[in-house]
């Protein structure tokens, strides 16, 4: 009998709060330190383990020495990379993890003729047979599964795992957030078990001609739509699977760090004065001792603005009652008073910089009178999804901070040369 | 009842008749012509009638064929319109009739007749009906005849050629006054330029001594002879003397699977007798026009001709309503007394209707 | 420029042109008139018949003389003067040159010069023939069996919006039509299509289809329940389906009506499941929901397996899949993508109660887009059903007073949501509802009484062109819309010859650049 463990999403080095990174960082190590004591073989991991491709370097250390606490309790990782901590034009931090064997990355293939063929990775203890995809942002990793050499892997005999990191269309709840995802039928049918991630909800189906297909959820989280929806009774773990030719068992363990306390208010036909008085009054009363204090207020105001209301006095309230941390989620207020143009609305920050950049990238035009291969290559990375994707990673590359030692001159270099590989471009000596 | 044919039965002593024999059919040759035959015909109609006047519209048209390929007319019009005014007026304690002719266009006039040929008296025999009066609208047809001769003239002058035939509706013979001038005329025109006139007539009123038709007779003889199977001429028929009806006389079955045998006529001066073979060759071309499966042995020219030249009931009418409209109501008013008198027959037609 | 015939005689809508020798005018043909100043008229052959100078009686005489063998070596002399063939034609467009060189198309007013010649069209008679906004492609202009490399588009805005009746009988061309049209339109988000396939023939799983438009990758969603690699599995969570989908679409009883009703109140959107697995619903009687569990079953395939889980015999229901489904399509469609819905495997219920799941959401949606004032900036969205009269004919709607299709027909033009609707039988689809489809294309059809039809609710007068919609090949066809100024006849191109011409909407070979 095998048995193995299966967590997504960590997102190490999230949260610009050092108190929630460091809880995300806790909820991370206290799931590396349940798999020990459940006992399992082996623990997969299906992407993001960390939030970006070089994260906070405190982080990455205390998480390298959890994990290389776990290998020498002889407990292998198996992983695939997700769409945060790994891209494609650059090393990222995962990278280089992996090629010092701290975990095994098990997404290895041979490309020939536009077709995939992934290669299986034999766990030596259990002889599980590992798999998979990795994410890419967007859902570009949809093409991958496309060109994915289907028939080769359903050919293969033995107890298998397919591990990937996307949303499956099918497999979607209505609360899901996601509009991005692949279809069922792009997967190799009769795995035994698939191991999921990007979605941070807990789910697990059995589906016909497949086989069972699990989201373990994020462990903590990486926004603050997470936290409400742990608040909201997500639960929050790994998931602990037993087998032998087939699955015997599966079990979900909870992870728990913090308790949460969320509410929410509508300001639909409210002003703004009134919305000011029902968060003072609920951050007055509320019993936020300890825990994460989260509000959120979404809707129209009848009168008055969002910037009317004072919400860092609101913020503070709940710190003075002892709240570790305070979050008012206003990013969907608006106001019926007419906004101001170029003004962009969203349910999270993640939603806003989606938008803005989809608009801006959507009325991206190239200088015409550019010609040759420079006109190419701005076209394949400046347009369309492409851009986005590159948008996002150069927004991420811009957020790198500057490392303890590292001289200001050495940090900009870094930056511009991150910058500059993201346009496949080099620094002329 | 089984008579023997007999003779053709002339009343005019100035015709010498030859009995009818099976030896005068002759075979038409079957050849190829490049020669063109024209046909003229005409036709009109009466618009406003009364007793002491007559208005009419008449037409003349020709077409051209070579074989059974129509040629276009390249220098006269095909088709010529006029109006023919008749009015009585009394001469010397006659009633003479007075013409005024008013082609549709003024280029037209050339090839009508002279007015003062169409002044005739109303007791001119040539005109008469019977014993009577002739009546005025005699006169509209007299002024056609004598506008297709003269037609003839300029149509061989200016649109044929040597060798060239042209064939009219009816036969050489001319019998109203002044209608031989223009038809020397025309038959000068043709043996100038070397043009055969020619006439052939659908219908005939000849007779055999025994009293048959006489060209149904020639045609019962053809049964018995050796063209029974064939198209043929007959010739000759009779010997002409009559000055006013200068030509040659032939019967003709233009198709072997016609039924119909007509009366063929060519300018007497135009005829050799010891040589035949050009009128054969006439008769053949005419032969290869005489094709058409509608009416198999009759030129299809002629068939052409008489419809183009009609003058059609709805013209007729259309022109009466624009005759009415034209002049002024004091001027119909007057004349409509003259109509009345001779239009009550008209009236109970209508009413017996 | 071919003359083609002189206009003899007749009047305002049926003219008589006799035909030129060694001319062939063919029923369709458009004819040509010219007039001063550059000007001219299109006239469009609608019958043809024979004239002859010769009575009938001596033709026919001579017909069977000839037939018998006499007369042999005799003929007509002047064949082609004496014996002709007169065609008659209307006048459909009356062209005029304004503003210096501007062709305007007017309705034609008047008649055209007695005696004139009329020319067989060329293709420079028809540049007044402009691509509209938003356009949608149908064919290329064809006049008898003649085409013109001159594309007929049409505003894609304005004809789905106001919908579209394609009637034909079978093996006219209409699936060739769809998908030439829907390929025209992948890449434009203009509108969103909705295609309930039940011959899975859209798509092109085993050959060309519209997967391989190089925009398909981005602007086509194909569900099916037996997806090809890439394509989304056709299934809907339970909790989709809700009571007022069924109306029109399956016959209940009152009572079996009622005990949904009661069921929908109660349990929300587990309704379905709890009759299913026969919960309890108050007041009603325990027959009825017997009868109603045999009828989902029959209809939906849903029953209690025996565990007591509720099973789907289609596995296009589920508890655990689908979820999203309709808010994904919904959401397709809002963005301008085109989703083709297999329903090859389905009854003709299931495969409307989908159809209506989904356009139950669309209509409510845009109903409420139009309250927010947001629906301008919404593309037009437009449901392709075959076989319309399923949902359309005059029975079904008075049995069932209605559905969703039926509503979208009389309303949904002020929602911008549109019907397409195939049929073979145009029928027994009631006036009030053809009234409203503003633009047919129409293929060949062999019944007069469907012809007759078709005519009657045209949106311009073809009333004589009963014979050219019966001599329709393969892949012609006539448009009659509100928005051309007269009806158009067009060949519809085979769709693999189009999809080569228009080969920058294939998929491209690129190499992928593959980071695992």
């Amino acid at each position: 009998m095998g048995r193995f463990a299966h967590f997504a999403d960590c997102h190490l080095g999230a949260w610009r709060d050092p108190k929630l990174k460091e809880l995300n960082l806790s909820s991370f190590i206290k799931a590396l330190d349940g798999c020990v004591s459940e006992k399992v073989d082996f623990i997969i991991i299906s992407g993001d383990l960390f939030d970006t491709t070089l994260p906070d370097l405190a982080i990455v250390q205390r998480a390298v020495e959890k994990i290389r606490e776990v290998k020498d309790k002889g407990i292998p990782i198996y992983l695939t990379y997700g769409s945060h901590d790994f891209a494609p034009n650059s090393i990222s931090m995962i990278d280089i993890l992996n090629s010092t064997g701290l975990f095994k990355k098990v997404v290895e293939a041979e490309v020939t003729d536009e077709k995939i063929q992934l290669r299986f990775v034999t766990d030596s203890r259990t002889g599980a047979k590992i798999t998979g995809l990795s994410g890419r942002r967007l859902g570009l990793e949809k093409k991958y599964f496309e060109m994915l050499d289907s028939e080769n892997l359903e050919s293969e005999a033995g107890f298998k795992i397919f591990v990937f990191h996307n949303a499956i269309i099918e497999l979607r709840t209505p609360t899901a957030s996601y509009s991005e995802g692949v279809p069922i039928s792009s997967f190799p049918k009769g795995f035994d078990y698939y191991a999921g991630g990007h979605v941070h909800e807990n789910l697990k189906h059995e589906v016909k001609d497949y086989g069972l297909v699990a989201f373990p959820g994020c462990l903590f989280g990486a926004t603050f739509t997470d936290l409400e929806l742990t608040a909201k009774g997500e639960k929050r773990g790994f998931f602990v699977v037993d087998f032998e030719d087939k699955i015997e068992n599966v079990r979900f363990v909870e992870v728990k760090v913090s308790d949460i306390f969320f509410e929410e208010v509508n300001a639909n036909k409210k002003t703004a004065k009134q919305i000011a008085e029902t968060l003072s009054k609920i951050a007055a009363e509320a019993d936020v001792k300890g825990k994460i204090a989260l509000l959120k207020v979404d809707g129209e105001l009848l009168s008055g603005k969002p910037s009317d209301i004072n919400f860092t006095e609101i913020r503070q309230t709940l710190y003075d009652r002892e709240a570790i941390v305070a979050s008012i989620n206003h990013y969907n207020l608006s106001t019926e008073e007419k906004m101001n143009p170029g003004q962009v609305s969203g349910k999270s920050r993640q939603e806003i910089e989606a938008k803005v950049f989809s608009d801006m990238v959507n009325s991206f035009k190239i200088d015409p009178t550019l010609k040759g291969t420079l006109k190419a290559k701005l076209e394949k990375v400046l347009t369309s999804n492409a851009g986005i994707e590159f948008a996002n990673n150069l927004l991420n590359s811009l957020k790198l901070e500057k490392q303890e030692g590292e001289t200001k001159r050495d940090f900009e270099e870094r930056v511009l040369k991150n910058t500059l590989h993201l346009l496949d471009l080099e620094v002329k000596p | 009842m089984d008579v023997p044919a007999g003779q053709p039965a002339f009343a005019d002593p100035r015709y010498n008749s030859f009995a009818l024999n099976t030896d005068y059919f002759y075979p038409l040759p079957k050849l190829r012509h490049e020669r063109k035959i024209a046909f003229i015909d005409g036709g009109s109609a009466e618009i406003v009638g009364a007793p002491n006047f007559a208005v009419g519209l008449t037409r003349l048209y020709f077409c051209v064929f070579k074989g059974d390929k129509r040629s276009e007319a390249a220098n006269i019009p095909q088709r010529i319109d006029f109006y023919t005014v008749c009015y009585a007026v009394p001469r010397s304690n006659q009633i003479v009739y007075k013409t005024e002719l008013v082609p549709v266009k003024e280029e037209w006039r050339k090839y009508l007749p002279d007015t003062a040929d169409l002044e005739l008296d109303s007791f001119d025999r040539t005109i008469m009906l019977g014993l009577q009066r002739a009546p005025i609208s005699r006169i509209l047809e007299v002024a056609r005849v004598f506008a297709e001769w003269r037609f003839s003239s300029f149509i061989a002058q200016e649109e044929l050629e040597e060798g060239d035939v042209l064939v009219r509706d009816g036969t050489l013979q001319t019998t109203v006054t002044h209608e031989g001038k223009y038809a020397d005329e025309a038959y000068q025109a043709a043996l100038q330029e070397k043009v055969y006139f020619t006439a052939l007539s659908k219908t005939s009123t000849l007779f055999t001594e025994t009293g048959q038709p006489l060209f149904s007779a020639i045609h019962e003889l053809s049964e018995s002879s050796r063209m029974k199977d064939d198209a043929w001429y007959y010739y000759p028929i009779a010997t002409i003397t009559q000055p006013d009806h200068k030509a040659e006389m032939l019967a003709v079955k233009l198709h072997k699977q016609s039924e119909y045998v007509f009366r063929f006529e060519v300018l007497k001066d135009q005829v050799n007798k010891n040589n035949f073979g050009e009128v054969e060759l006439i008769i053949s071309a005419l032969a290869e026009n005489s094709k058409d499966v509608c009416f198999p042995g009759y030129p299809y020219g002629l068939i052409d001709a008489d419809k183009f030249a009609r003058v059609s009931m709805t013209e007729k009418t259309v022109n009466e309503f624009q005759f009415r409209a034209a002049v002024s109501r004091e001027v119909w008013d007057k004349i409509s007394k003259f109509v009345k008198s001779s239009d009550a027959h008209e009236l109970l037609n209508r009413l017996i209707r | 420029m071919q003359i083609a015939g002189s206009i003899v005689y007749g009047k305002h809508g049926s003219i008589m042109i006799r035909q030129k020798m060694e001319t062939e005018i063919e029923l369709g043909d458009l004819l040509v008139v010219d007039q001063a100043g550059g000007n001219y008229s299109i006239l469009q052959v609608y019958d043809l018949q024979y004239g002859s100078q010769i009575p009938d009686k001596n033709l026919e005489m001579i017909s069977g003389m000839k037939l018998e063998g006499f007369r042999a070596d005799m003929d007509f002399m002047e064949p082609s003067l004496r014996n002709y063939v007169l065609a008659m034609v209307k006048s459909v467009a009356s062209i005029k040159v304004e503003n210096g060189n501007e062709k305007k198309v007017h309705i034609p007013k008047t008649l055209p010069q007695f005696m004139s010649n009329a020319r067989l069209v060329q293709k420079s008679d028809l540049d007044f023939i402009e691509t509209p906004k938003n356009p949608v492609f149908l064919g290329y202009v064809r006049s008898g069996s003649k085409v013109f490399d001159v594309e007929v588009n049409l505003n894609g805005v304005d004809v789905f919006t106001h919908h579209l009746l394609i009637p034909a009988t079978t093996g006219r061309g209409k699936s060739n039509l769809i998908k030439v049209m829907l390929w025209s339109i992948i890449g434009k988000d203009y509108c969103g299509i909705l295609v309930l396939d039940p011959h899975d023939e859209y798509f092109g799983r085993h050959s060309k289809g519209l997967k391989d438009h190089s925009c398909a990758q981005d602007n086509l969603v194909y569900y099916s329940p037996k997806p090809v690699a890439g394509s989304i599995s056709l299934v809907f969570d339970f909790k989709s389906v809700k009571p007022w989908h069924f109306q029109g679409i399956v016959e209940f009883t009152q009572a079996q009506h009622e005990a949904m009703t009661v069921a929908y109140h109660t349990y929300k959107n587990d309704w379905l499941c709890a009759i299913v697995q026969g919960q309890d619903l108050p007041n009603v009687d325990p027959k009825t929901v017997a009868v109603l569990q045999r009828k989902i079953d029959t209809v939906l395939g849903l029953y209690l397996d025996d565990q007591g889980k509720i099973q789907c015999r289609t596995n296009v229901f589920s508890d655990t899949l689908g979820s999203r489904t309709v808010k994904d399509i919904l959401e397709a469609l809002e963005s301008g993508k085109k989703v083709i819905v297999d329903t090859s495997r389905f009854t003709d219920e299931i495969e409307l109660l989908i159809g209506s799941m989904i356009l139950h959401e669309v209509f409510n949606n845009y109903k409420r887009y139009k309250l927010e004032g947001t629906l301008d900036q919404k593309p037009v969205i437009s449901i392709i059903v075959e076989e319309a009269p399923r949902v359309l004919s005059q029975d079904v709607l008075k049995s069932a007073g209605g559905n969703i299709f039926s509503t979208i027909a009389r309303e949904g033009r002020k929602f911008k949501v549109g019907l397409t609707a195939i049929t073979q039988l145009t029928s027994i689809i009631p006036k009030t509802v053809l009234a409203n489809m503003n633009t047919k294309i129409i293929l060949g059809n062999e019944l007069s009484s469907e012809r007759s039809a078709i005519i009657d609710s045209a949106s311009q007068d073809l009333s004589t062109d009963d014979q050219n919609i019966a001599s329709l090949d393969k892949g012609e066809a006539i448009i009659s819309s509100n928005f051309t100024k007269f009806a158009i006849p067009i060949q519809v191109p085979l769709f693999e010859d189009y999809i080569e011409k228009n080969a920058t909407g294939t998929k491209p070979k690129e190499q992928t650049r593959v980071v695992l």
